[in-house]
């Protein structure tokens, strides 16, 4: 017998509302860190060095900083990118906590979290681009400001 | 009460006189409620009501005891061990995201078995320093929270500061 109540039910919509507000909340912890901590003092998880590495790996085309200092959504998203993301993010499903779950992207890091510079990732992809943008410094500006 | 509505002419005996004592019906009355010393509710749905001048009040109607508050929480308990129902009933965005958070954190229990309260001079065991004093400094926990946090969360800084913060 099915419990399910129209009436009663869960709205979906509420549920998916979910995710957005997940994603800003870590969006926000994130940036408060950065801005009391240097990024490249900062080890988001313990295995920042093989994200970076296996990123590089997967994507040698991000050795230049400047690529990931700030790139454009359509790099992400066209559609053979998207496979090859979805590979490299299967390679973490073990090792990175929620490695599948929406996350706030900055396209430049050399602005905050912002209307135009910012696009809805998943967590590896954040990882991989947060990690290399602290690993060379990018971000330390925020820390600095005050 | 039981004269009123078992037998059908004592009841009409009863309109009978009370309909002699100037009575107005109170007209848009769905249900009338008796609550007796031991919690037991006596109620009456579509009752007819009527009163009297000094403020007395007469009712007709079937009686039955009111067992809502039984029926509600045998529904509830039914759909809590099916797991359809969370414990609360209140649906708006932040239960459910509490629903979510605690059946996430139930998981990574059964999973890692992760301790959830570390005293405070717990072992770090292969945590980094750092991040333990600045999940102290950030979420203002003690050591021990900030420990278990990040044991919890797989040495994931943001999660630890986040699942803290709330």
């Amino acid at each position: 017998m099915s419990t399910f109540n129209a009436e009663t039910a869960d709205n979906l919509e509420d549920i998916e509302k979910q995710f957005a507000v997940a994603a800003v909340e870590q969006a926000e912890t994130y940036w408060s860190l950065l801005s009391k901590v240097p990024g490249s003092k900062l080890r988001l998880t313990p295995i920042d060095d093989k994200i970076y590495n296996t990123f590089i790996e997967h994507f040698p085309e991000y050795k230049d900083v400047e690529k990931i200092k700030s790139f454009k959504e359509e790099d992400l998203k066209s559609k053979a990118a998207k496979d090859k993301w979805r590979k490299f993010c299967e390679l973490f499903e073990e090792e990175v906590e929620d490695y599948n779950f929406g996350t706030l992207l900055r396209t430049d890091s050399s602005e905050e979290y912002g209307q135009f510079t910012t696009i809805f990732a998943v967590r590896i992809q954040f990882y991989a681009f947060e990690i290399a943008r602290n690993k060379f410094g990018l971000n330390d500006w925020a820390a600095a400001k005050k | 009460m039981s004269n009123v509505t078992v037998v059908n002419k004592n009841e009409k005996k009863a309109r009978e006189m009370i309909s002699k004592l100037n009575l107005k019906r109170v007209p848009g009355i769905a249900r009338v409620t008796f609550r007796k010393k031991d919690n037991q509710i006596v109620a009456i749905e579509n009752p007819e009501v009527y009163r009297s001048q000094g403020g007395n009040y007469v009712v007709f109607g079937e009686p039955k005891v009111d067992d809502f508050t039984q029926k509600l929480a045998a529904a509830q308990a039914q759909a809590e061990a099916s797991g359809i129902l969370p414990t609360t009933d209140a649906k708006d965005p932040k239960n459910i995201q509490l629903d979510m958070e605690a059946a996430a954190a139930a998981d990574k229990k059964d999973a890692s078995d992760a301790p959830a309260e570390v005293a405070d001079d717990a072992d770090a065991g292969d945590l980094s320093e750092e991040d333990i004093k600045l999940i102290m400094e950030q979420a203002n926990v003690p050591r021990g929270k900030a420990i278990a946090a990040l044991t919890e969360h797989k040495g994931d800084l943001v999660n630890a500061i986040m699942s803290l913060s709330k």
